[in-house]
C-alpha cells in the first residue's frame, strides 16, 4: 500500500502557478528524492503535505486517509525537518525536545537522551537553542523529527549546513531507521550525490510540473554519453584521423584525449587503439550522474 | 482536542516565561509602577478634598487594577503567538497535530496564571500603601474579572488575526489597541462624562459596564445585574466574531502560503 498518494495538486499565488497539477505516490519504506531548481515547487509541495499551505485543488491521501479531513491523525504519524525552520530560541535543547515530545504524546523522555547520544549531541542538551550553530541546530531538528517514531518523514535539505563527517553519519542513521522501522521519507537536497545515495526514486520538478520520475540509475541513462579520458605515453600521431573515421567527438590536449561516446562503444574503441599501436598510459571514465541529469533537465526547461 | 498538546504549549510558555525579562516585567514591574503612580495621584486628590477624595481614590485604584487585568489578558494571547513568530518556530508547532483551539486554551491558562500574580501584587500594594481593598467589591469581583478576561481574549484573538494577515509590521497593535479604547470605556470616570455619541459607542463595549458596575458597587453597594448581563451578552457576540475573524485570517495565511514566512 502507498503511504502517500498525491493527485492533480494545483497551487497558484495570484498569477503565478506554483504547482500545475502534479501527481505522485510513495510506497511504504521508500525514500523519494524531490529535486528541482529554486522556485520549481518543492517547498510548496512539502508545505501542502504538512497542511501549512492550502492547495487550490487536488487530493492528498496519507496512510489511506484523506489528509485534509484527518489532519490530526495524519500529522501525528508524520514529522518534518528543514534547514530553514528554527527551534524555540530561548529554550534549552532539552526543553525544546521535551515540548515537542509532549506535543506528539511521547511519554518516555529517555528517548530524548538516547537520540541526543545517537546524533553525538549529548553535550548540547543544556545549551539554549539560540546559541546553536546551524550544523548543531540541523542535528537537533532531525532529532525532533524522529521523536514521535514517524511513519512518514519529510526532510527539506536536512544536511545542508552539516560538515561532511556529520552529514555522512546522519545519512547512516536515517538509513538505519529506514531499515529497522521501514520508515518512508520524502527527501529534498541540492546535493545530488546525497540524493543518489539515499533515494530509491527521484522526482524532478520544474516550473510546477513533474518532468521526470524514476530511480537515480534509470535517470542517469537519459544521458547516454560517457566521458573517456585517455592519457598516452607520448603524443599520439594521426589520432584525429583515427577518430574521424569512426565519427567520434574528441579533444586532444598534449598527450591527453577527451572522448565523448556511448558506454558500450568504449571497450571496442580501446581495443582498436591498442591494435593501432597507440601507447596508452592511463584511462579514466566519467559516468553521467544525477547532477548531469539535473543540469540537462533544468536547462531544457 | 488533546490534553497532552495543551500541556505541551503550557510547558513551552512556562519555559519561555522563566527566562524572559520582558514577560516578568509584564507581571511584576508594570503592575507595581502603575499602582504606585495611581496611588500617589489618589493621595494627592484625597489631600485636595478629604470628603470626596476617598471615594475618588477607590474609583481610580479599583479602575486601574481591573484595567490591568483586561490589558494583561489581551496582550498575553497575542504575545503567545508573537513570541513563536519572532523565533521563527511557529511552523514547527503547526506541522504537528496541534490545533488553534489547543494553542489558544494553553495561552489562556498561562494568561490566567499571570493575571493571578498581577492581581495579587496590585491588590496587596493598594491595600498596604494606599489603604484600598479591592475585595470590598465582594462577590461582584468575580463576574467583573470574568467579563474583563473574556473581552481581553476576544481582542487578543482579533489582534492575532491582524498579525497573521499583515505580519509583524502590525505587532504594535498588540501593545496599543487597548489604549485606543481606554478613553471611552469609563475606566477612571463615569460614562456620563463622555459626549452622548461616545456614550452610545461605549455601551457597545462590554468592559464599559464592568467599570460602571464597579463604581456602582463602591458608591452605593448595589450590583447593576441588568448591566452585567448586557455586558455578558456583548462579550459572547465579540468572542464569536473575533474567533471567526481569527480563523478566517489563519486560513487566509495558509492559502497565501505565508505561515512559514511570518516574521
Amino acid at each position: 500500500m502507498n503511504v502517500l498518494e498525491v493527485a492533480n495538486l494545483e497551487k497558484s499565488y495570484k498569477q503565478f502557478k506554483a504547482l500545475k497539477g502534479i501527481s505522485f505516490d510513495i510506497g511504504r519504506g521508500e525514500i523519494l528524492g524531490f529535486l528541482g531548481p529554486n522556485g520549481a515547487g518543492k517547498t510548496t509541495t512539502i508545505q501542502i503535505l504538512l497542511q501549512i499551505i492550502t492547495p487550490d485543488s487536488g487530493s492528498i491521501n496519507i496512510f489511506g486517509m484523506d489528509a485534509f479531513k484527518n489532519r490530526e491523525q495524519v500529522l501525528q504519524k508524520m514529522n518534518f525537518t528543514s534547514a530553514y525552520v528554527h527551534l524555540f530560541g530561548a529554550l534549552s535543547v532539552w526543553e525544546n525536545l521535551k515540548v515537542f515530545a509532549k506535543l506528539y504524546g511521547v511519554k518516555n523522555y529517555n528517548k530524548i537522551d538516547k537520540l541526543l547520544k545517537e546524533f553525538e549531541a549529548a553535550d548540547l542538551r543544556d545549551k539554549k537553542a539560540v546559541t546553536l550553530s546551524s550544523g548543531q541546530l540541523t542535528r537537533i531538528m532531525v532529532i525532533k523529527a524522529l521523536l514521535n517514531d514517524p511513519e512518514l518523514l519529510l526532510l527539506d535539505e536536512p544536511t545542508s549546513s552539516l560538515d561532511p563527517d556529520i552529514a555522512g553519519k546522519m545519512r547512516e542513521i536515517l538509513k538505519e531507521v529506514r531499515r529497522t522501522r521501514n520508515l518512508t521519507m520524502l527527501y529534498t537536497s541540492h546535493n545530488m550525490a546525497e540524493i543518489e545515495e539515499m533515494c530509491d526514486r527521484v522526482i524532478f520538478l520544474s516550473h510546477g510540473k513533474i518532468v521526470a520520475n524514476d530511480s537515480p540509475q534509470k535517470l542517469t541513462q537519459i544521458i547516454p554519453d560517457h566521458l573517456l579520458r585517455v592519457q598516452f605515453k607520448e603524443t599520439p600521431k594521426n589520432i584525429k584521423e583515427f577518430l574521424k573515421e569512426r565519427r567520434i567527438k574528441s579533444e586532444l590536449k598534449d598527450n591527453t584525449l577527451d572522448i565523448t561516446t556511448a558506454d558500450e562503444a568504449i571497450p571496442v574503441l580501446l581495443q582498436e587503439m591498442y591494435n593501432a599501436n597507440y601507447k596508452i598510459k592511463d584511462i579514466h571514465i566519467d559516468e553521467p550522474d544525477l547532477e548531469d541529469v539535473f543540469l540537462k533537465i533544468a536547462r531544457e526547461q | 482536542m488533546k490534553l497532552h498538546r495543551i500541556n505541551a504549549i503550557i510547558l513551552h510558555h512556562l519555559y519561555f516565561w522563566k527566562r524572559s525579562v520582558p514577560r516578568w516585567m509584564d507581571v511584576i514591574y508594570w503592575p507595581v509602577i502603575t499602582i504606585a503612580f495611581w496611588g500617589f495621584v489618589t493621595q494627592f486628590l484625597q489631600k485636595q478634598d478629604p470628603n470626596a477624595g476617598t471615594v475618588v481614590a477607590a474609583f481610580f485604584l479599583g479602575g486601574i487594577i481591573l484595567w490591568m487585568l483586561f490589558q494583561r489578558s489581551q496582550q498575553d494571547l497575542a504575545i503567545s503567538y508573537l513570541q513563536d513568530i519572532w523565533s521563527r518556530s511557529i511552523v514547527n508547532l503547526y506541522v504537528s497535530p496541534l490545533t488553534n483551539a489547543e494553542f489558544v486554551i494553553a495561552s489562556i491558562v498561562i494568561g490566567l496564571m499571570k493575571v493571578g500574580i498581577t492581581i495579587v501584587i496590585m491588590a496587596s500594594m493598594a491595600a498596604i500603601m494606599y489603604a484600598f481593598n479591592i475585595f470590598v467589591l465582594g462577590f461582584s469581583l468575580l463576574p467583573f474579572i470574568a467579563l474583563l478576561l473574556i473581552f481581553g481574549w476576544s481582542v487578543g484573538l482579533f489582534v492575532t488575526g491582524i498579525i497573521f494577515r499583515f505580519g509583524t509590521d502590525a505587532q504594535i497593535i498588540a501593545f496599543s489597541l487597548s489604549f485606543l479604547i481606554q478613553p471611552i470605556v469609563a475606566v477612571f470616570y463615569p460614562l456620563s462624562i463622555l459626549p452622548p455619541i461616545l456614550q452610545k459607542v461605549a455601551q457597545l463595549i462590554p468592559i464599559t459596564h464592568v467599570f460602571e458596575g464597579m463604581r456602582s458597587v463602591l458608591a452605593t453597594g448595589s450590583i447593576p445585574v441588568q448591566s452585567l448581563l448586557w455586558s455578558f451578552g456583548l462579550n459572547i457576540v465579540y468572542l464569536v466574531l473575533c474567533a471567526w475573524f481569527f480563523g478566517r485570517m489563519f486560513n487566509h495565511v495558509k492559502k497565501m502560503g505565508m505561515l512559514a514566512k511570518l516574521e
